[in-house]
């Protein structure tokens, strides 16, 4: 008969003799996730990189080229002109949509470096205002 | 009398739907007039399977629906509006707060699920839980009538089927193969079974590999964090298979010499079965319905300390005596969960409802 209770025991006494815990990194330390299509958070880099693939991207073409053996070739081809009149200006809509979606992210992407660089100047006059506290300060003890 | 079933979702593959199929066959065997009707039908379903909701014929009073509970939905609310007496089927709803800051999306259908949950409350005359552990949840919950268990019922025949020889090629050699099987989501703890392995592949056996078999849909925020978690920790082999098919899932079985679980949220578990069925000797936190679903068998744990779980499945694998104990009281296990048994369970319940 085996005891699972007491093998249990053992392997706990084992590793508490000879120290065999190991720190490991918590699930939690792990660095800022990149959320995909789930948007839980700001991740800049992620932000920054999206944009930059929308822009390159935005156009879409609704001819791809056709591979296979000729037979196949031609049916396609055929299939692709005779759907032509529906494709392409479904397409060339897609495409409208896609580039105002791009403005307005770039938009997003102007508005954010402006931000990032109006907080800068305002850390740079909040740290003047602090020094010249300082020395208005100093000058009324004096 | 009809016995119509009724649910939100009939997925391909997974255990409510087979389950949900599992019943409708049963119920045709009994000689009852019996449909499946649900608001999304998984196209990889065999055609006819299941009806959309909107072509539910007319009920009359007499009639019962079957309502299979899991998520939230509309339809937790328009039920009660359906003429026919009401049983609820209850799979369970994860609590909603696993999925804080990974899925809005499930955040969202767990948390109405729950209020849905409150909403049927004293509106349905009789419920079928799957585990005790589904029917305490229930009582805490509010609920009344009479609750029984129905344990899911798995159609084990399935399982006899050609497992996938791609995988079984790919990954067949002398190295320990570490199985967990189920969606990639945050109360099942996928984390735990990495760092677990993470000391194990470190301190006990490099030739080891870990296998997280299971769908990330849904949950892509979660499963970029497990991958960003396997990269903190220098670990190798760890192999997320996301959405697989069925014979590959089969091929992972036979591939499998460990079955490890550190779910913190199930329902029943029907991985577990399927571990039991293929010999494979489970480890398995002490969790929910985990401990319910073992019922004594396999090795339950409420320590997760990889240290500790490492040497465990070091300890099985090396001793013999015990992986042939654990095995033995895994198939002993499984025979309450055979098909005919549970079948019976269900006529039973069926009885008792159509009286």
């Amino acid at each position: 008969m085996v005891d699972i209770e007491k093998i249990m025991q053992e392997i706990r006494e084992e590793i508490k003799e000879k120290g065999l815990d190991k720190e490991l990194p918590a699930f939690e330390s792990g660095a800022p996730i990149r959320c995909g299509a789930v948007y839980e958070c700001f991740d800049e880099d992620y932000f920054y990189e999206n944009v930059e693939q929308m822009n390159q991207t935005c156009l879409i073409q609704p001819d791809r080229p056709i591979a296979g053996n000729p037979i196949a070739v031609l049916i396609k081809k055929t299939i692709r002109k005779l759907t032509r009149f529906y494709i392409a200006p479904a397409f060339c809509d897609q495409s409208q949509f896609n580039v105002a979606a791009v403005k307005a992210m770039n938009s997003l992407r102007y508005y954010i470096d402006e931000d990032r660089k109006s907080k800068a100047r305002i850390d740079e006059l909040a740290k003047r205002v602090e020094e010249l506290e300082k020395r208005l300060e100093s000058r009324g003890r004096e | 009398m009809r016995i119509v079933q009724i649910l939100s979702t009939i997925a391909f593959g997974d255990a409510v739907g087979n389950h949900t199929i599992a019943m409708r066959r049963l119920l045709e065997e009994l000689g009852y007039d019996t449909e499946i009707y649900a608001q999304n039908i998984d196209h990889r379903l065999k055609k006819g399977t299941a009806k959309s909701i909107d072509h539910l014929k007319i009920l009359n009073k007499r009639d019962i629906i079957l309502y299979h509970m899991s998520m939230g939905t509309d339809l937790n609310y328009s039920i009660v509006n359906y003429p026919g007496r009401k049983i609820m089927v209850y799979h369970n709803i994860t609590p909603y707060q696993y999925f804080y800051g990974y899925s809005k999306a499930n955040y969202d259908l767990t948390y109405m699920g729950r209020d849905g949950l409150n909403f049927l409350k004293g509106k349905v005359e009789r419920c079928f839980a799957d585990s005790e552990f589904n029917k305490t949840d229930l009582i805490e919950a509010g609920y009344t009538c009479p609750i029984d268990v129905l344990p899911i019922i798995v159609p084990f025949d399935d399982y006899e089927k050609a497992p996938n020889q791609r995988v079984l090629r790919q990954y067949e050699d002398d190295w320990v193969n570490i199985l967990f099987v189920g969606r990639i989501a945050p109360n099942k703890k996928q984390e735990d079974i990495i760092r677990a392995f993470a000391y194990y592949k470190a301190y006990v056996n490099p030739k080891s590999r870990l296998f997280l078999v299971g769908s990330y849909k849904g949950l892509e925020a979660y499963y970029r964090k497990l991958q960003q978690y396997v990269r903190d920790l220098g670990v190798g082999d760890v192999v997320f298979t996301g959405h697989t098919k069925f014979d590959e899932i089969l091929a992972y079985y036979k591939l499998a010499d460990v079955f490890l679980c550190m779910s913190e949220h199930e329902g029943f578990c029907v991985p577990l079965l399927e571990a039991m069925y293929f010999d494979v000797p489970i480890i398995a936190y002490k969790a929910a319905a985990v401990p319910e679903t073992l019922g004594g068998s396999a090795i339950a744990v409420d320590d997760k300390q990889p240290a500790f779980i490492a040497k465990l499945i070091e300890r099985l694998l090396n001793d013999r005596a015990l992986r042939e104990a654990v095995v033995k009281g895994q198939q002993e296990r499984l025979k309450d969960f055979s098909y005919d048994r549970t079948k019976e369970t269900f006529k039973r319940l069926i009885s008792d409802c159509v009286r």
